[in-house]
């Protein structure tokens, strides 16, 4: 016989605190979690690469566009991308006019270099 | 009355005496009269027809894995239990009975009991039993210890789902105890699959409170046995995880 865990979960919480529950990103790029993508999640995504601004966790997971584990100038280009309709290149102009001081192709030739030397 | 005792024996929790897989040279059979024990008077609950975990730690197929052991000179295993929380272990009420902090140790990421390689041993400074456990039933056999150092190991999680009660699943419960009742503990993990029964087979229904689950095998040989006590019964989630549904509390035999 075996003590049933489940019909005493809240004596056990009680105790040792309730589990986290696991996040799920419902809307990648919506860092502001209003529910649509929109130039306010450009701008708080493109202060996260320029670490101007410390993403929480539930931020960073649902800032990282491609889910490859970290947030960079990709994830930016490519929120940019989903919100206005741009190919990779248009959005990679679009930052340059309006985020100069991303220096989005400083930053592209550094992750070609490292993907360079990856290999 | 031969064939009903028969299946009083083979059915759930009972410690059989399949011998097939034990790792112990000797073992003692229990007798029929074993069954007219009261819940207050049970034995100790083992893994009987297991086999050995495998990956051992410190690889550790079951990094929550502990052993509840006396210290001094007469120290050694004698529960079972499961990392909950990086400083919390919950094992059965009726392991703690008599117990103080300062009489027990936990052991954690354990294989082989005698040794000590990769293992972590972690001193308690709170124990906390269920304030509605009976020693007599065994009803709300829980407690929690609460160790002095947070452990390393990777602790199990709870159950959540209540669908896990009832079904009928497969569930693993694992220990250190006697691989026969009555019979040797085993120095190493073995772990054993046994099967959910909600309708916990001949046990009375006054014997079995909402708090209890039922869970072995109907054709016996495969079942938790005396030193398992305390121990963790898991079961796999969707996701691959594992959780805890259920502490090895008693059983006939």
């Amino acid at each position: 016989m075996y003590s049933k865990v489940h019909s005493r979960l809240p004596w056990f919480f009680g105790y040792i605190g309730e589990p986290e529950d696991d996040f799920v990103v419902e809307l990648y790029g919506d860092v502001n979690f209003d529910g649509y993508l929109n130039v306010a999640d450009i701008v708080t995504i493109v202060s996260y690469v320029l670490n101007t601004t410390i993403p929480t966790e539930e931020e960073f997971l649902t800032a990282d566009m491609n889910q490859d584990g970290i947030v960079n100038i990709l994830d930016v280009i490519q929120v940019v991308g989903e919100i206005l309709g741009t190919t990779f290149r248009g959005s990679v102009e679009w930052l340059i006019e309006n985020f100069p001081e991303l220096e989005v192709e400083e930053r592209l030739k550094v992750l070609d270099k490292s993907i360079h030397f990856a290999k | 009355m031969y064939r009903w005792l028969m299946v009083l024996m083979l059915l759930l929790f009972s410690c059989d005496t399949d011998s097939t897989l034990t790792t112990e040279p000797e073992m003692t059979t229990m007798s029929m009269e074993q069954n007219t024990i009261n819940p207050g008077d049970l034995p100790w609950p083992m893994i009987v027809g297991g086999t050995e975990v495998d990956p051992a730690c410190p690889d550790c197929k079951y990094p929550f894995m502990v052993s509840v052991q006396w210290t001094g000179n007469w120290g050694g295993h004698f529960c079972g239990g499961s990392l909950v929380r990086e400083d919390w272990v919950v094992t059965a009420a009726h392991c703690m009975e008599g117990e103080s902090t300062s009489g027990i140790v936990v052991k954690i990421g354990m294989h082989n009991i005698n040794g000590t390689t990769g293992s972590e041993t972690r001193y308690i400074d709170e124990i906390i039993v269920h304030p509605n456990y009976s020693s007599w039933s065994l009803d709300n056999d829980y407690a929690l210890i609460h160790l002095t150092q947070p452990s390393s190991f990777e602790p199990i999680q709870l159950v959540t789902d209540t669908d896990h009660d009832e079904e009928p699943v497969m569930s693993t419960v694992m220990g250190w105890g006697a691989t026969s009742s009555g019979g040797w503990s085993s120095n190493v993990l073995l772990e054993v699959d046994v099967p959910i029964d909600n309708s916990c087979g001949s046990y009375s229904n006054s014997e079995i409170t909402n708090n209890m689950i039922c869970a072995g095998d109907g054709n016996g040989g495969e079942d938790s046995c005396q030193g398992d006590s305390g121990g963790p019964l898991i079961m796999t989630n969707d996701e691959g995880e594992y959780e805890l549904i259920g502490i090895v509390s008693w059983g006939y035999g």
